[in-house]
């Protein structure tokens, strides 16, 4: 249930269509929290996902003529971050697209714990992951793009992203293991 | 078993990051605005910045036009005034008498006749451009564009030259006046005078002269000009009627506004910037000698560091000094010595002056002189002491009658069709002025820009 001080998602929209800076300001309060939740997820700390954030809303404030009101805006402002954030760590890829990717040893996982995780967990989880397995786990994982378009986002083959997917989740259960055992 | 933790783990990842909160919004809208000014300061910038552009586009146009009009009307005039030695306008009317005006304008041939002469007492304007030839007599005083005359041998004059038939048995002399239309399409060359090569004209000479003999042997009042010839002509015989008639009613009173910077001074005072700024009016009286006169509001203020000038004819009132010291001689020893005595006036003045102008129409270099009244619409004494104590009065001192000598030279600068004028003056105490009597002048420059008449 949106929250009663919130302004309705259409004319906020409609009103930075026009241009006012008041309702863009708005527009970016009220979905602030979940271009974070998408930024921090691409991007290696907490400050670097707030320049990407910025950098996409920045596009959609300037694109926002053209934005199409039959789609929902959050996909529209998703796709725009994470294409943000792609394009940031782009050059992370590259290092890492020529990395020995060693096989994560398998693990028993432990799902009971995998609730318990917040935020801030998940975070520190992914971040150990190198950059191309971070953006491909959640690319695939969360944000539901096929490998086809991953391939084509990363400039990579599917079958690429097939494993570098497959090797991420691999890291994490480890490390997720990992975690369990240290603390109990 | 890999699965159901990816499943779960994906699950997980989406519900905490769904419902994902972040309370640094407004620290992150605060670095957005760093790189993303908004439309809303943009638009003034860009907004001002076009209309900027476009005035001084504006203004360049303006400059030019003014530049080029002038010198195109000064074209006409001098164009016209080669070819009418009289002043008068073209008279048309087959009963003139005036000589000067036959000669100019009246074309008669003796050789020529000219068909379809219904109306006779309709002016004439003859259209004769296309005509191939014109069979004109050299005279020694001749028309409008006499010099563009130029002759042709007879011989080249087309042989088949169609004749204008004088159906009418209309002799020149009878000839007194053409219907313009019939005559636009009727009147052809003919070259009668095969003998006479002097007479021929080239097709090229457009408007037809006359000899003294032939206008004198014509029939009065045929007057025959291009229509553009003739609208020259008369527009510029409207200015010379303007210009023998004096100044128009238009050019009799010029308006201006201006803004004056000047420091004011006084005996013992330190001198003061102030402003000013008013309306004025030139009220013609000769081409070069105007009433100026006007309107102005100007600040005025003065500050006397130290002992006031007491021996100022235009005194100080120091009751203010004395009251003070009587009054704090109550409570405290040692009286405060007075430090410091400020005046600021808001006046408003209204100048009288005779001005001169060296040469109107070019610099519009001019001297003015003249007298001042006024009023003051605000008058505030400040006394400072030095126990840092000040005291302000206020007071209003009346009208005033010429009480201040105005002594300026200017000279002015065109700026589009309007003039900007810049105007050292000085104002010179001819006696105190203000509630306090005190006598202070101001010298300083004054940027008028004067509003040009309507133009007709």
């Amino acid at each position: 249930m949106r929250p009663p001080n919130r302004i309705a998602e259409d004319e906020l929209i409609q009103q930075c269509k026009s241009g006012s800076l008041r309702y863009q300001e708005l527009l970016y309060k009220q979905f602030y929290g979940y271009a974070m939740s998408v930024g921090l997820r691409y991007c290696i700390d907490r400050d670097d996902a707030l320049e990407v954030v910025n950098d996409a809303f920045i596009k959609v404030f300037n694109s926002m003529k053209n934005y199409d009101t039959a789609k929902p805006f959050k996909a529209w402002l998703r796709t725009i971050i994470v294409n943000t954030a792609i394009d940031r760590r782009r050059k992370d890829f590259k290092l890492q697209l020529n990395t020995d990717l060693n096989g994560a040893e398998y693990l028993p996982a432990h799902t009971n714990v995998i609730d318990t995780l917040n935020a801030q967990d998940i975070l520190n989880l992914m971040r150990e992951l190198p950059a191309i397995q971070l953006a491909i786990f959640n690319l695939y994982e969360v944000d539901g793009y096929n490998h086809d378009e991953i391939g084509v986002i990363l400039n990579i083959p599917a079958s690429s992203s097939r494993v570098y997917l497959s090797r991420a989740k691999e890291k994490l259960r480890k490390m997720i293991k990992t975690e369990t055992q240290n603390h109990g | 078993m890999d699965d159901q933790f990816d499943k779960d783990l994906k699950k997980r990842i989406r519900e905490v990051f769904d419902n994902y909160e972040d309370d640094s919004a407004d620290k992150g809208w605060a670095l957005l605005r760093k790189k993303y000014p908004g439309k809303a300061k943009k638009y003034p910038i860009a907004w001002m910045w076009w209309s900027s552009a476009a005035a001084v586009l504006l203004l360049f146009l303006g400059i030019l036009w003014f530049k080029q009009s002038p010198e195109k009307q000064q074209q006409h005039f001098t164009v016209i005034k080669k070819g009418s030695h009289n002043k008068q306008p073209v008279k048309t009317s087959g009963t003139t008498n005036d000589q000067n005006a036959v000669d100019n304008t009246a074309v008669q041939q003796p050789d020529h006749t000219l068909a379809n002469a219904t109306d006779h007492k309709t002016p004439v304007r003859l259209r004769v451009a296309t005509t191939p030839n014109h069979v004109v007599t050299s005279s020694k005083d001749q028309g409008i564009f006499a010099s563009n005359v130029r002759t042709k041998p007879a011989g080249k004059t087309p042989a088949n030259s169609p004749i204008i038939n004088d159906q009418n048995n209309h002799s020149p002399a009878a000839n007194s006046s053409v219907n313009t239309t019939t005559l636009a399409s009727a009147v052809k060359p003919t070259d009668t005078n095969p003998e006479n090569p002097s007479n021929v004209a080239k097709p090229g000479t457009e408007n037809l002269s006359v000899s003294k003999s032939n206008a004198t042997a014509a029939a009065p009042g045929i007057t025959l000009q291009q229509p553009d010839q003739l609208n020259k002509q008369l527009l510029a015989n409207n200015k010379q009627d303007s210009k023998q008639k004096g100044l128009s009613k238009n050019n009799l009173v010029h308006f201006g506004i201006y803004a004056a910077s000047y420091l004011n001074y006084a005996k013992g005072s330190s001198s003061r910037f102030n402003v000013g700024a008013g309306f004025s009016a030139d009220i013609n009286l000769t081409r070069k000698l105007k009433v100026s006169t006007g309107i102005a509001i100007a600040q005025n203020s003065l500050s006397y560091p130290g002992q006031p000038v007491f021996s100022t004819p235009a005194g100080i009132n120091m009751a203010p000094l004395a009251l003070y010291s009587a009054s704090t001689l109550q409570y405290s020893v040692s009286e405060p010595s007075f430090r410091n005595y400020s005046a600021n006036l808001v006046g408003i003045d209204i100048p009288v002056n005779l001005k001169y102008t060296f040469d109107p129409g070019k610099s519009e270099t001019y001297l003015l002189a003249g007298l001042s009244s006024g009023t003051f619409i605000d008058e505030t004494y400040t006394y400072s002491f030095s126990n840092s104590q000040a005291q302000s009065q206020s007071a209003h001192g009346g009208f005033y009658f010429a009480k201040m000598l105005n002594l300026a030279i200017g000279t002015g600068y065109r700026v589009g069709s309007n003039r900007l004028i810049i105007e050292p003056f000085l104002k010179y105490p001819l006696d105190g002025i203000g509630s306090q009597q005190i006598r202070f002048g101001s010298g300083g420059v004054n940027l008028k820009f004067s509003i040009p008449s309507q133009r007709r």
